[in-house]
């Protein structure tokens, strides 16, 4: 009875903890901490990189101009969808939920390019460029290149991946209505993971691909 | 009086507090960081390798680092605090985005081949 008490005299879902929505609160809890799992794996990177005698592969090399303007094009893509999703909040709160679903479509359509980019960048590298990953074959430089790449930008990878399927669901529910323009705080939550998954995507863009 | 009270309670917005709207001020912002955003990514670009711009020289390894760092650490602060609206955000919440980043300098210091 007393812990049911003690349950009821807190904030509910949409009330407010620390002077901001728990929602709001609950995606910056989650982000923290998923910016701490993301800074393992680039600190795991690192320390590989920085072993004796690693021999690890200059990126700019390994991947060639041509791989490396392919991915700033990628990089390009996610910061124009992360200036759409910044677009429907504005667009939201100027009440107008057609030009915010609009907005939505095109931040989905840009999460889904760099996907599409990505799935091509690792077909090549593993078709082409490291045959070690799926044949016995050995190869001049520390494969821990290859493990860490891919999973760094695997797991990225499927940050967006869960990204675009959120922003079809708010897409969805700006277009059957049950987002109007007074949920504001929904499409900023939302916003929160996109421009975070945007942020992870430029220092693993640098550390991984250009340094 | 007590019913008003709880009446105003259960029509509170919590939204209502988000006081960096301000967005109609940012939504000219959101554009320029959104330019600086896409200048940054064509230095950084060309600084490993000037040739792609037809420049026929290579800068120094130590620039290279340091400045690709430091452009990203840029990029990724406009980013928190124009998109994220850590601009306008409470003191509370910046200090829960800056969790991260002492975890983050915690192991470069921890991790960092100190001798070479």
């Amino acid at each position: 009875m007393a812990t049911h008490d003690a349950a009821m005299a807190g904030p509910g879902p949409g009330e407010e903890s620390l002077g901001v929505t728990n929602g709001k609160l609950g995606m910056w809890t989650f982000l923290v901490m998923d910016a701490m799992t993301f800074a393992g794996f680039l600190a795991a990177y690192a320390r590989l990189r920085w072993a004796p005698g690693s021999n690890w592969p200059l990126p700019i090399e390994e991947f060639g101009p041509v791989g490396i303007q392919l991915t700033a094009l990628n990089t390009f893509i996610l910061i124009c969808s992360s200036v759409s999703m910044v677009h429907v909040l504005a667009e939201q709160l100027r009440g107008n939920m057609v030009a915010a679903r609009k907005w939505m479509a095109v931040t989905v359509i840009g999460g889904l390019i760099f996907l599409g980019i990505q799935g091509f960048e690792w077909t090549h590298l593993i078709l082409d460029l490291w045959p070690f990953v799926y044949t016995d074959a050995t190869y001049g430089f520390n494969q821990n290149f290859a493990a860490t790449f891919f999973s760094l930008t695997g797991f990225h990878g499927l940050h967006v991946s869960v990204g675009v399927i959120y922003n079809f669901i708010l897409y969805l529910g700006i277009r059957n209505g049950k987002i109007g323009p007074e949920d504001t705080s929904i499409t900023e939550i939302a916003g929160l993971y996109w421009h975070f998954v945007d942020l992870i995507w430029i220092l693993v863009f640098t550390f991984v691909y250009l340094i | 009086m007590a019913t008003h009270k709880a009446a105003d309670a259960a029509h509170h917005d919590p939204n209502a507090g988000w006081g960096w709207l301000g967005v109609k001020g940012l939504y000219n912002q959101y554009m320029w960081v959104w330019l600086a955003l896409l200048i940054f990514t064509a230095i950084e670009v060309v600084i490993p390798e000037p040739a792609m711009i037809g420049l026929d020289f290579h800068f120094p390894r130590l620039f290279v680092v340091s400045s690709l760092i430091v452009i990203a650490l840029v990029k990724t602060w406009l980013v928190a605090w124009y998109y994220m609206h850590l601009i306008a955000e409470r003191p509370s919440i910046i200090l829960v985005a800056c969790c991260p980043f002492v975890f983050s300098l915690f192991l470069t210091i921890g991790l960092f081949p100190w001798r070479f």
